[in-house]
């Protein structure tokens, strides 16, 4: 009855002063799951981003295979448990002119089995802001190629390369594309330089000792990629095999220290909400000290007051936790709507938008969730407890005769 | 010499030396040689200048704060020595307090307020709440039941204390300047009240008052004078 008259209870005089520790626990319970859920998920994408659309999860680097022994070996591969997707790829730097605008860039062209623009990871995580994925005689430019050579849909792209000639070591070949589609990619560093059309599209560009085969695996072996390179190197076939995170060893360096980074930011931002829970506390009980006392006087024992003082920060606690989970479930659940919202009026004014490509898929670990709130429930009791022994030890009638 | 089995509080050699904050300077001596008792149903009145250590010497008797030296013992047991739980069990079932100040719990209505002393004591609500009421319209302020004290009058507030160190039918009452910070009418409404309903439950009444009148209506009256006792009755 005491404890929750001291809590939230009209009748309480600081009833105030409950109500707004309460609002800042859920505040700050709030902004921590928030942030976690953000940079899990941007993490999460990125590395999705990179490991489905640039370096796919395994990539084979053949030395030496003809086209039709490469096609062998991609069918001899899907037969492979845990390998959802094999498929022939080639990565070929060239300039690109529109021949509309006469704006020119340097890329990299990269051609795909047709197969991958239908279906699966890279095509999931592909977004066509306009047209259609390509065909063997058409390209497709990122969002950020087309701004870069001022080009339209429908526009001829002059494609050059050097190729390997007989008499001279390098001569250019140029080929002429028509844009089929723009697409964009979580990827701004792809988006950038990258042009992609069919592999029969890019082949008359480059010889066969260039292409590479790309491997995805299916969802229960990303994480067991060794069990596959094993499997991949048992063929005993010529290739050498490089996991995606071989292929982006600084940048999934970075990352992992960017998860560190985050959790001691984390960890900061409990030491703070810990650090105003203790402030808190004691003012809830520097602000009831002089009815501690009266009850004292009245006959109740240093446990039940304790008893008292704990339960009160516990309910204000366990509101603010418990608010601030819901809180963020919310925010959780409606912010990847919003953020949708906000998208499409981006593109109805500039025709295309700003996080397209990005799909942040926000999500709460339940794990993550209780062990904050145990945390901060915890951290409560304890400081109700280390206050009101602080203050229990004071001699009944110092407290009312300083508190008068 | 009064009987030994009617003694409720016996207080002897009690010494109350206040430590000084600064090093050098001796304890200040507050009380000495302080020995007398109170036997059940009759009422002490202590009274002396402002601040010679009446309420202190209140404080000791009731436990609230312990002497520097000497013995209390209420119905023979030594309050000095008693554990906090063994003290605070007495102190709800056994005495009852009013402050001048009334000190009442400002988070609580007038009948919570008096109901507290019998939700300590472990009983039910509901008998609390017909004890807590009976005792108000004793006092007079049965319209008040719901009303919390900060919009209660001096009067009324200090009638609400009166009530609730009754509440647990207490053997013995300390009374710390009741009227004190009342007007003359309200002052003595409540001295009436107060001697009355100790003659009515039949409890021992020890009080600190200035208040010379009220003082000698009560069965002895001491004077505390250069840290010691004098009988004046």
């Amino acid at each position: 009855m005491i404890a929750g008259r001291y809590a939230f209870s009209r009748e309480n005089r600081h009833r105030s002063s409950s109500v707004l520790i309460m609002l800042g626990i859920c505040l700050s319970v709030l902004a921590l799951f928030l942030i976690i859920a953000f940079m899990e998920a941007s993490q999460s994408q990125r590395l999705g981003a990179i490991k489905d659309v640039e370096s796919f999860h395994l990539r084979l680097i053949p030395r030496g295979m003809s086209y039709e022994e490469l096609l062998e070996t991609v069918e001899t591969i899907e037969t492979i448990g845990g390998v959802e997707q094999a498929f022939l790829f080639a990565d070929v730097p060239a300039v690109v002119k529109d021949l509309s605008t006469g704006h020119s860039a340097a890329v990299r062209i990269r051609g795909l089995s047709p197969s991958l623009f239908h279906a699966g990871p890279f095509f999931e995580r592909l977004s066509m802001v306009l047209g259609s994925t390509p065909t063997e005689e058409m390209v497709a430019p990122s969002y950020h190629l087309m701004r870069t050579l001022s080009m339209s849909l429908g526009d001829s792209l002059e494609l050059t390369i050097l190729k390997q000639g007989r008499v001279v070591r390098m001569i250019p070949v140029t080929l002429e594309r028509t844009a089929s589609g723009i697409y964009q990619t979580g990827l701004s560093e792809f988006n950038q330089q990258t042009i992609l059309t069919t592999i029969d599209g890019v082949r008359p560009l480059t010889s066969d000792e260039t292409l590479g085969i790309g491997v995805f695996l299916s969802e229960s072996y990303e994480n067991d990629q060794a069990s596959v390179v094993q499997a991949i190197e048992y063929l005993n076939l010529p290739i050498t095999i490089e996991t995606w995170q071989e292929a982006n060893g600084s940048l999934y360096a970075a990352m992992k220290l960017e998860t560190y980074m985050m959790y001691l930011v984390i960890g900061l931002m409990i030491m703070i909400l810990v650090t105003n829970l203790r402030n808190s506390t004691a003012r809830l009980l520097r602000i009831k000290q002089r009815e501690l006392a009266v009850l004292r006087a009245m006959g109740c024992t240093r446990s039940m007051l304790m008893r008292i003082f704990i339960l009160q920060a516990l309910y204000i606690a366990a509101i603010g936790v418990v608010l601030g989970g819901l809180l963020a479930l919310l925010s959780v659940d409606r912010l990847p709507a919003l953020i949708e919202f906000a998208d499409d009026v981006r593109r109805f004014f500039n025709g295309y938008g700003a996080f397209s490509g990005t799909r942040l898929s926000l999500s709460i670990n339940p794990c993550e969730v209780a062990a904050v709130s145990a945390v901060i429930l915890l951290m409560a009791g304890f400081f109700a407890w280390l206050g009101s022994r602080k203050l229990l030890s004071k001699n009944i009638m110092e407290i009312l005769t300083h508190d008068e | 010499m009064m009987n030994e089995s009617c003694t409720i509080l016996a207080l002897s050699d009690i010494k109350k030396e206040f430590e000084s904050p600064a090093k050098d300077v001796a304890p200040l001596l507050i009380l000495d040689d302080i020995t007398f008792s109170i036997a059940s149903g009759t009422s002490v009145a202590i009274t002396g200048k402002s601040g010679c250590g009446k309420s202190t010497l209140l404080h000791i008797a009731a436990g609230l704060e312990n002497p520097t030296a000497g013995s209390i013992l209420f119905r023979g047991d030594s309050i000095v020595t008693m554990n906090d739980a063994k003290k605070s069990s007495l102190r709800n079932k056994k005495m009852g307090f009013i402050f001048q100040s009334n000190l009442l719990l400002e988070d609580f209505t007038a009948i919570e307020n008096v109901m507290m002393p019998a939700l300590i004591a472990g009983c039910k609500k509901k008998e609390a709440k017909a004890r807590a009421m009976d005792l108000l319209q004793r006092v007079g302020v049965a319209d008040r039941l719901d009303h919390r004290p900060e919009i209660l009058s001096g009067g009324e507030r200090q009638r609400i204390a009166i009530a609730r160190a009754l509440m647990n039918a207490p053997e013995l009452i300390f009374a710390d300047e009741p009227t004190g910070s009342l007007d003359e009418e309200n002052a003595a409404l409540v001295e009436e009240l107060l001697l009355g309903l100790v003659d009515d439950e039949r409890c021992a009444l020890m009080l600190v008052t200035h208040n010379l009148h009220f003082a000698r209506r009560c069965d002895t009256v001491f004077l505390l004078r250069h840290r010691t006792l004098e009988a004046l009755t």
